[in-house]
């Protein structure tokens, strides 16, 4: 026994007696209080401003994905106003669509993020994963938010997990983004009307 | 012996000499028992505590994903602020995930991926051309070709800190470059693949040193040694307890393998100190001193962190370059003297220079605000202790772009309404949220940036004064007894009700406007015209109209209502204006996106909800007059600055003796809520229109609010009335008229209507119109 633990004893009294501290080990956290402190970067960060690089294929065509323009308020009304009197509103203000700079027509390609996510949305429901799949459809809500048939996917993907509270809440936005008696409108109106 | 003790012996008949014999022997004999006992206890506290290793690991709080995809409303400026956050190190060329390189409208990225609730984000190498504040088109490289779009990792916006302050990533041993590994070894325990927890040639080298330069210059303990004392880092440092210490390194060495032992070396290890937050281990070093994950760094800078261990604090690279860079070299040579790495690569590291970031990144003290409202929606499914410990990843919406650009906007422009000028005793709120899907995209809580204060956006509940009379109104054209030109009477009323004293409105400044139409008295926020109004439709509908746009607590029924009697923090104005913005679909706020496990298994998520609660037609009305206020109302002085962004919907609103000043407006893509007023709840000098209005035009300015571009409902129909609010038919003037949108079954009166049988002509314009 004492074979076996006199070493052991050695040991532990020499490496107690090597000096742990002092300058080694591991300092305690409460060492330095101001460890974000100021300083640094002796040398400039080394930073070339190279030519542009060019894709290794041409660049693809693309387009903005479609975006359907709508009108403003302002831009509605036709005016009737009494002959010859000027109408008392302002003018309408042209409402641009977004991008400030006009985009180039490209021709168009199929796929948009909202084409490649509602593909990610097939493969969740295909993978039996409801909540990803629904995941993923808002992801693709977010980037076209007024796209009547983005919602009414979530909305699907709502009622098939039996939540058809927000099911039908989420398939009435989808018709506010209808065009009215599109084939869309009437599969939302069906929709809702089957729902428990 | 103590002789004291020893006299204190009870006589004995035993030989004196054997007697003290026996006596040592059985000491002895109790010491090496005792000895036995505390080996076997020592034995199984280390490893119990082993085996049970498991770190209390902060919840990480995400900032939204930036996605980028053709189209995409993101500038270039934008996407490299966004990237030099995340750690990308901008290179001429592109070699590795983590670098990008910008010129002009042309920005190539190379991704590094990320662990998302709803899936991984591979690491892609991207081409970005921009438009103006647009994304015109992105391409990958020959082996991606098209992408359609790409998703950033997220970047880190807070800790929700354990309450011992240690922060770390943990990282298994397959993670780590080896050179790593080796640079530690080499500098730190060089036998340690050999050697059984102590290592007694480097304990006697070590001594012999330290004997020699009469100091203690160098320290003979292992990594095992080191390990244990970190993890049992808050007991003192006797003689005994470094015995015990040693024991327990021989007693991990017996039971667990090196490779266990190295792991839990690489993420116990203590390597830097920010504020309260000790960063711990060396995936989450990589990150605090570089913005990089391990597996990016290059040589030198991971003989950098190995070089840490010995002192955090002093051969800290942000505070002591030279130190820092002195001690990579050590590193570096004993590398290259035990044959770890050659001698062009040791030149190479030794010579880079050291690229350490200038500050450590924003941590906690960034976004409290914003925080406090993370915190109260997780407050509802998990508790503080799970938030503490275990690690979570908490996406939420917050916006960064968003955010900084309302925090560096506000101080300044604050500063510009307040009056007298530069008191800087103006307080304000914020409140920034996604039209349509009611996601918080930003929260200032005051004027100071990254204020950690009062909160005043959740907690400053003040009455809201006009801000409340879109309800008003809603609940109004909702009835059907009433439209756009329905003609309300602006005088002077005294109104009584129960419980409460007479009560006699007045207008702004006194004004009397007399009979005016409803729509106008909504853009010019008339206070006696609403009364009118709302005495008409009733309190409680107006109460109900409120509870139904998403205020939750009870509304006080009383006629002072009308005009904003009802206390609300910004955060609530921010629910109501959102289902105005989101056309009478209310969809509940909300700052959490996701919950997932430190490794990404999703735990939680928070989807979209939306529930309509106010018919479209109604709304639809109802935003006519809203867009009038930035066109003819209370809002017009903001019209000019904000060009193209109109139309836009708002409100402005103003309570007595000017206390608080309000402006909630909406785009299409965002609703923004600002709150001006001083904390003692005295005069501001500022009315909605002269200070709030201008703070939310300057913020929306920069962050390029978009237009509403509302649609109108199939069944609207426009009509022209009479510019002239009449009550008698026979004053009607149809020589100048107003068109104005209206419902079937819901027109206009006759008084008004200049579009009568007699204008027939008229009516066909407006069926062509409608096609």
């Amino acid at each position: 026994m004492l074979t076996r633990v006199l070493p052991i004893l050695c040991f532990s009294l020499l490496s107690a007696c090597a000096g742990m501290d002092g300058g080694r080990g591991i300092p305690a956290p409460v060492e330095d209080r101001s460890g974000s402190g100021t300083a640094v970067q002796g040398q400039s960060q080394s930073v070339t401003t190279p030519a542009p690089a060019q894709p290794a294929s041409p660049p693809a065509a693309r387009t903005n994905p479609a975006r359907s323009v709508v009108p403003g308020i302002d831009d509605l009304p036709p005016r009737s106003v009494a002959p010859g009197i000027p109408s008392p509103l302002p003018a309408p203000i042209p409402v641009a669509p977004a991008p400030n700079t006009p985009m180039p027509a490209m021709p168009s390609m199929p796929a948009t993020p909202e084409a490649a996510l509602l593909m990610e949305v097939d493969a969740a429901l295909a993978a039996g994963d409801l909540e990803r799949a629904a995941a993923v459809a808002e992801r693709a809500v977010r980037i076209a938010p007024r796209e009547a048939t983005l919602w009414y996917r979530l909305a699907n993907i709502r009622a098939r997990q039996g939540r058809t509270d927000e099911a039908a809440g989420i398939a009435r936005r989808a018709q506010s983004f209808a065009a009215p008696d599109s084939p869309v409108a009437r599969q939302i109106d069906e929709f809702l009307r089957t729902l428990p | 012996m103590n002789p004291s003790h020893h006299r204190a012996q009870p006589p004995s008949s035993l030989p004196r000499a054997s007697q003290g014999f026996a006596w040592v022997w059985s000491l002895l004999g109790l010491a090496v028992l005792g000895f036995i006992a505390w080996c076997v206890k020592i034995d199984y506290e280390i490893r119990r505590d082993f085996e049970a290793l498991q770190w209390e690991l902060p919840a990480r709080i995400y900032a939204r994903p930036l996605e980028i995809y053709a189209g995409a409303h993101v500038s270039a400026a934008q996407l490299t602020d966004q990237l030099r956050r995340l750690g990308y190190r901008e290179a001429g060329e592109l070699r590795n995930p983590g670098e990008f390189q910008a010129s002009g409208n042309r920005v190539s990225l190379w991704t590094r991926g990320f662990e998302f609730w709803d899936g991984a984000e591979p690491s892609l190498y991207v081409n970005v051309e921009f438009a103006g504040n647009r994304i015109r088109e992105m391409w990958g490289d020959q082996r991606t070709g098209m992408v359609p779009l790409v998703r950033l990792e997220p970047a880190e916006i807070a800790l929700i800190n354990p309450g011992n302050g240690e922060d770390r990533v943990p990282i298994s041993l397959q993670d780590v470059p080896p050179d790593l590994v080796e640079a530690i070894i080499a500098v730190e325990d060089q036998r340690f693949y050999s050697h059984f927890g102590v290592d007694p040639i480097g304990i006697l080298r070590a001594l012999v040193a330290n004997l020699r330069a009469g100091e203690i210059v160098q320290g003979g303990s292992t990594l095992t040694q080191q390990l244990v004392k970190n993890l049992y880092l808050n007991r003192e440092q006797t003689l005994r307890r470094k015995a015990e210490e040693a024991l327990m390194a021989l007693a991990l060495e017996l039971h667990f393998s090196k490779d266990e032992i190295l792991t839990a070396y690489l993420n116990e290890v203590f390597l830097g100190q920010q504020g309260n937050r000790a960063i711990h281990g060396f995936a989450l070093a990589a990150e605090f001193y570089f913005s990089r994950s391990l597996d990016e760094l290059s040589l030198d800078e991971l003989a950098l962190l190995a070089g840490l261990p010995r002192g955090a604090s002093y051969y800290n690279p942000m505070r002591f370059p030279e130190r820092a860079v002195e001690r990579r070299n050590t590193v570096l040579a004993r590398m290259l003297s035990q044959g770890y790495i050659s001698a062009p690569d040791y030149e190479d590291a030794r010579n880079a220079a050291l690229r350490v970031n200038a500050r450590a990144p924003r941590q906690n003290a960034g976004y409290p605000a914003f925080m406090e409202l993370v915190r109260q929606d997780l407050a509802r499914d998990y508790d503080a202790e799970a938030l503490r410990t275990e690690g979570l990843r908490i996406f939420t919406t917050m916006d960064l772009h968003v955010q900084n650009t309302m925090e560096a906007t506000l101080e300044e422009s604050v500063k510009a309404v307040e009056r007298p000028v530069s008191e800087g005793r103006l307080e304000a709120a914020v409140v920034i949220t996604d039209a349509i899907t009611g996601e918080v995209r930003a929260v200032a809580g005051g004027r100071q940036r990254g204020y950690a204060g009062f909160n005043r956006a959740l907690n400053a509940v003040r009455p809201i004064g006009s801000l409340v009379k879109p309800a008003v109104y809603l609940a109004a054209l909702e009835s059907g007894r009433f439209t756009l030109a329905s003609v309300l009477s602006d005088r002077p009323v005294t109104l009584q009700s129960r419980g409460a004293p007479a009560w006699t409105p007045s207008n702004y400044d006194d004004k009397i406007f007399g009979d005016v139409y409803l729509h106008d008295a909504l853009e010019r926020s008339m206070n006696l015209a609403t009364v009118d109004l709302g005495m008409q439709v009733g309190l409680d509908k107006v109460g109900e109209m409120l509870t139904r746009l998403g205020f939750e607590r009870e509304v006080p029924q009383f006629p002072s209502l009308l005009l904003g009697a009802v206390d609300m923090a910004p955060v609530e104005v921010a629910q109501l204006y959102q289902t105005l913005a989101g056309n009478g679909f209310r969809s509940p706020l909300r700052t959490v996106e996701a919950v997932t496990t430190p490794t990404g298994e999703p735990l939680e998520r928070y989807g979209i909800e939306t529930e309509q609660v106010v018919d479209p037609a109604s709304m639809y009305l109802l935003e006519y007059a809203l867009q009038g206020v930035f066109q003819r109302g209370t809002a017009e002085s903001a019209s000019g600055r904000l060009g193209a962004s109109l139309p836009l919907a708002g409100k402005t609103g103003t309570t007595n003796d000017l206390r608080d000043s309000w402006f909630a407006g909406y785009g299409d893509d965002l609703v923004g809520v600002v709150w001006l007023g001083n904390d003692d709840n005295s005069d501001t000098g500022l009315t909605g229109a002269t200070g709030a209005l201008r703070v939310w035009t300057d913020i929306m300015r920069q962050l390029d609010i978009q237009p509403r571009l509302t649609i109108p409902p199939a069944n609207v129909v426009w009509q022209g009335v009479a510019v002239g609010p009449v009550r008698d038919g026979a004053q009607r003037d149809c020589r100048l008229t107003t068109s104005l949108p209206f419902l079937p079954g819901r027109l206009p009166d006759p008084a008004v209507n200049c579009e009568d049988d007699a204008s027939f002509m008229g009516r066909l314009f407006n069926r062509f119109g409608d096609f």
